[in-house]
């Protein structure tokens, strides 16, 4: 039975075949990783007022128009846009003054310029509410996520607070409808496809739990969903990465005494090393494994593996020159039976790691 | 033809039912301003109002019959405020307490000088309406002249300080009582280093701060509503000033609130005690009334003087039938203790309440 099986095993055809699925199963993959839309971002979530600061706050609605993303760079975690930032609210409940202090939480300031630009206020009077809209250009630092990287959407918290109102004097309310986008926005293959919102309070806890000297002040959060629209990331990374690992898995495929086995395994595999410079170039700086590390690794070992057997065949074949034929033949047909095994047992294995991975 | 029957049946089966459900109950109605700041306003009357009605209720309400606010937003036009009142009058509502509105009590004159209508404690502050009010409208508290003589009093005679300035809104009832807080301090021989108003409308305070910090007072009367009085103080500690002390009309009585732990010296008058404070009993009935009927509702002295004049209509109800009757009931009450709190009856401005001026420093 085992004997058969290692038999069929050992058939090209069989081991030609087993490459085109596992490839193609990695494709499919890869390819169902790209079409979902995950997001390793959580939406922030803010803190709520206390029902003291309900009852005696002024509600402002918030809301964001964005025309442009001058800047929008995942790999740097840096996002400049330009926007049109509105307050609406009843007649006399609040004042420019108060309102115009508004600011982005996690700016950037670039070359010692001012954190942003903001122009004077533009008001219009929509029959008891007043509407006060500032045009912006801010860049921010946003938290991103890149577990998933090179795969995955992104979602990008952005957070409007106001440091010199108090919660008690002003609280912020936003809907999701008043987050709105240009319809001709492009940023590169990045298209925002939902937003979230919260509204509440942040601040400081100077003093422990004492409420005296604690500090709040109101804020609302916009979670911008955004989707990667271009493969070309995804395709520059994973498929030379495949094409080298199966390269080299393909010397398993050649007889077993055929000395260009080592040579293939060795020219792949420090191909394959050379390649994360190519990943280390594309990849954002994080502390943390990301998905294409995380399979990077997976292909490195089990090509170092490959190399491994391929180096003790030839030294069989160097140790075994002087053996009888029987017990050569005998030996040879042993190596043959594990060389299927473990060419079966890689592809097993990685299709495992992927699934798992890609899934998980 | 069987279509028709069926809806006229329907139609008197509902006038019957309502008829019925009415007979059940007193409706009292009320009109106030759900706009702007003055929704803050408006909830605390509403909740004070509320917490006596739903105590009244628990208590078997009047004469067997339920209590029941019917509260209504004008959004402070009175235009919309008659369209109220018209339609409530259709339903059989002709007693309203605790309506917001110098214009909108003003638009309703010619319905409480024929009696179609009358209207217990309107919160309004103007002079001239409470001096020539019709007889079917009871005051409450408000009167500014009290407000500003004990404002006076208070600096003059215990802080004895000297550099004092006025912060008002640029409204007539603001301008009036800036006037008078003036006359106040005139009779001391005192006169203010800086006097300014701001625009209530948009809140615009940069002028009028800018004016206050130059003259650098030691005390700031605040006449006008709550958070211009909070961005005032706000912009005095900007720019390092404060031990400067402000006194507020009632108007201003959630200054403390709004800035709680900024350690602001603020100050604002009340025709009550502090409900959070007071030791008499109906200020205790109050926070229990209250915290009962709703426990998110925060104790305000606005919200304890509709208690009060909740109290004080409830009790009145009980002793009579009829809208004359109970202004005849109201307008006889002299030194009336209600819960260790005593109220009277003055015809010349036609309030029913305390005479003494509070006041807190929460």
């Amino acid at each position: 039975m085992i004997t058969s099986i290692t038999t069929f095993l050992q058939e090209t055809k069989v081991q030609i075949i087993s490459i085109l699925v596992a490839s193609v199963y990695i494709a499919a993959l890869l390819v169902m990783a790209y079409k979902k839309e995950t997001f390793s971002e959580e939406i922030v979530r803010l803190e709520e007022p206390s029902s003291i600061s309900q009852a005696l706050a002024n509600n402002v609605e918030v809301g964001l128009h964005i025309n442009s993303f001058p800047r929008f760079s995942v790999k740097d975690s840096k996002f400049t846009f330009d926007g049109i930032v509105w307050f609406k609210f009843d007649k006399g409940v609040e004042s420019f003054e108060t309102l115009e202090t508004f600011t982005f939480k996690n700016m950037v300031i670039d070359n010692n310029e001012e954190p942003f630009y903001k122009s004077k206020p533009i008001i219009k009077i929509i029959h008891d509410k007043v509407l006060v809209s500032y045009q912006v250009q801010a860049t921010f630092m946003a938290q991103i996520a890149f577990k998933r990287f090179p795969i995955g959407g992104h979602r990008i918290n952005l957070l409007i607070e106001n440091r010199n109102a108090t919660t008690q004097e002003l609280l912020f309310s936003i809907q999701p409808e008043n987050v709105t986008f240009n319809n001709e926005l492009l940023v590169d293959n990045w298209q925002p496809i939902a937003v979230h919102t919260d509204a509440g309070i942040v601040g400081a806890k100077i003093g422990g739990e004492k409420n005296a000297t604690n500090i709040t002040y109101p804020s609302v959060n916009i979670s911008m969903d955004f989707k990667n629209h271009g493969a070309r990331g995804l395709i520059s990374l994973y498929f030379p990465l495949f094409i080298l690992f199966f390269i080299g898995l393909l010397s398993l495929t050649i007889g077993i005494f055929d000395p260009a086995r080592l040579g293939i395994i060795a020219s792949s595999l420090p191909t394959l090393v050379l390649f994360r410079l190519v990943i280390d170039a594309v990849s954002p700086e994080v502390g943390y494994t990301t998905q294409i590390d995380f399979v990077y690794y997976v292909l490195v070992v089990l090509s170092f593996l490959i190399l491994f057997f391929q180096t003790y065949v030839i030294l069989f074949i160097e140790r075994t020159k002087n053996d009888p034929e029987a017990v050569r033949k005998y030996k040879k047909c042993c190596l043959e039976s594990f060389n299927s095994v473990l060419f079966m047992g890689i592809i097993l294995v990685l299709l495992a790691i992927m699934t798992y991975d890609f899934f998980h | 033809m069987k279509k028709n029957l069926l809806l006229i049946l329907n139609i008197f089966l509902s006038i019957f039912l309502s008829s019925v459900s009415m007979a059940k109950e007193i409706r009292i109605g009320q009109v106030v301003n759900l706009s702007g700041e003055f929704k803050k306003y408006a909830h605390a009357i509403t909740s004070g109002i509320t917490a006596a009605i739903h105590k009244a209720n628990k208590l078997g309400g009047v004469k067997g019959k339920q209590l029941v606010l019917v509260t209504h937003n004008d959004n402070g036009d009175p235009t919309q405020a008659r369209a109220i009142v018209e339609d409530l009058k259709k339903q059989g509502i002709e007693l309203f307490l605790g309506s917001m509105g110098t214009r909108s009590i003003q638009e309703l004159i010619p319905e409480l000088q024929a009696g179609s209508i009358t209207i217990l404690f309107p919160w309004s502050g103007d002079n001239a309406q409470r001096s020539s009010a019709p007889r079917h409208v009871i005051n409450g508290p408000g009167l500014l002249k009290t407000q500003t003589e004990a404002i006076a009093r208070y600096v003059c005679d215990t802080m004895h300080l000297k550099k004092i300035a006025f912060f008002h809104a640029d409204d007539t009832f603001s301008t009036t009582g800036t006037q008078e807080l003036q006359d106040a301090f005139k009779k001391r021989k005192m006169s203010p280093i800086a006097v300014t108003s701001y625009n209530r409308h948009t809140l615009n305070l940069k002028k009028a701060s800018k004016k206050l910090i130059e003259a650098d007072p030691k005390v700031v009367v605040c006449i006008g509503t709550s958070m211009p009085a909070v961005k005032l103080i706000k912009n005095f500690f900007a720019r390092g000033l404060y031990n400067t002390t402000f006194i507020g009309i009632d108007s201003t009585f959630m200054v403390n609130d709004i800035l709680a732990d900024m350690g602001a010296s603020f100050y604002y008058t009340a025709a009550v005690p502090n409900p959070k404070t007071s030791t008499l009993p109906i200020a205790r009935e109050y926070l229990e009334a209250l915290t009962e009927s709703d426990p998110k509702a925060l104790p305000s002295v606005l919200s304890f003087i509709y208690y009060i004049c909740t109290q004080l209509t409830i009790d009145a109800l009980q002793k009579t039938t009829t809208s004359k009757e109970l202004l005849v009931q109201l307008e006889s009450l002299r030194n009336h203790s209600i819960g260790g709190f005593t109220v009277s009856f003055d015809f010349v401005n036609r309030q029913l309440f305390g005479s003494t001026t509070y006041l807190i420093k929460d």
